[in-house]
């Protein structure tokens, strides 16, 4: 028998909150439920669409952060 | 996929024992996934930038004085240095994030889109940065989870235990959180496009 699923637990698969055998049966279940598929792809899409808010931050505070690193990594070496 | 084959764990090591290298692609793989937490919290980019900084700097200091023990799990780690650091910034400056619901203009990752025009370019930053004004928009818990779980990459358990709710209350959070971006995105008539969202 298919087990039923909430949008609570398409949620958790969709993050990889579920377990190995919770996520096998909810690939099942989205054989069938032609209602979870809808949500299974809505999610999908709001996923998508955050993952492109990625921001860039500028070369000039990488360059920073890496003078630190180089720095303590000298001191580091000395001491 | 790791470029060199190293996890953040052997790179920490690494960078212990002295290659510097190795703490660079930590930087390179994470410091999007961390400025974008942060900017989501300040909502400035100059001042995420900042931040960004200072959370390395703790990091390097941390590794450096050989006090890390955080095995495996880097990211998380910093990230939560991260957002102890962008809500100490609002501490001090005795305010709460959510007063600022303006975003200053950030710098987008057009890695992935360089084969676009530069008509898709345009929308697709507009977009985004109405984008972030939505997530602005939304009720503080639910920001919250939004960011903690697809930014920060807590799981639901981790966020219900930080913010003392049941995990059932976490996920229902998250859940009207896409809700609502949803209903915004639409009455801001902001389509989701596969052309200029390639999967």
């Amino acid at each position: 028998m298919i087990k039923t699923f909430t949008p609570d637990d398409l949620l958790r698969y969709l993050y990889e909150d579920t377990s190995v055998e919770e996520s096998k049966e909810i690939e099942i279940a989205l054989l069938t439920d032609e209602r979870l598929q809808q949500e299974w792809e809505q999610l999908q899409n709001d996923f998508q669409l955050l993952d492109d808010l990625l921001l860039e931050p500028s070369e000039a505070v990488t360059d920073r952060i890496m003078h630190w690193a180089g720095a303590m990594n000298m001191a580091a070496l000395r001491s | 996929m790791r470029k060199n084959g190293l996890n953040d764990s052997e790179l920490v090591l690494s960078y212990k024992n002295g290659n510097e290298e190795a703490f660079k692609t930590l930087v390179e793989r994470h410091k999007s996934r961390i400025y974008t937490a942060i900017y989501l919290i300040v909502k400035d980019a100059e001042i995420a930038e900042d931040l960004l900084q200072d959370s390395f700097v703790k990091a390097i200091n941390t590794i450096q004085s050989g006090r890390y023990n955080e095995e495996g799990k880097f990211l998380p780690w910093i990230l939560r240095i991260a957002h102890n650091l962008a809500i100490d910034y609002f501490r001090k400056q005795k305010r709460y994030p959510v007063v600022n619901m303006e975003y200053t203009n950030p710098v987008f990752n057009t890695v992935e889109f360089s084969e676009g025009t530069y008509e898709d370019e345009q929308i697709r930053h507009e977009t985004h940065n109405l984008l972030y004004q939505l997530i602005a928009e939304l009720p503080d818990a639910q920001r919250d989870v939004l960011i903690r779980r697809h930014f920060m990459q807590m799981s639901f358990q981790e966020i219900a235990d930080a913010t003392g709710v049941s995990i059932n209350t976490a996920l229902g959070r998250m859940r009207y959180a896409l809700i609502n971006l949803r209903k915004k995105m639409e009455s801001n008539n902001i389509a989701y496009d596969q052309n200029l969202y390639p999967g």
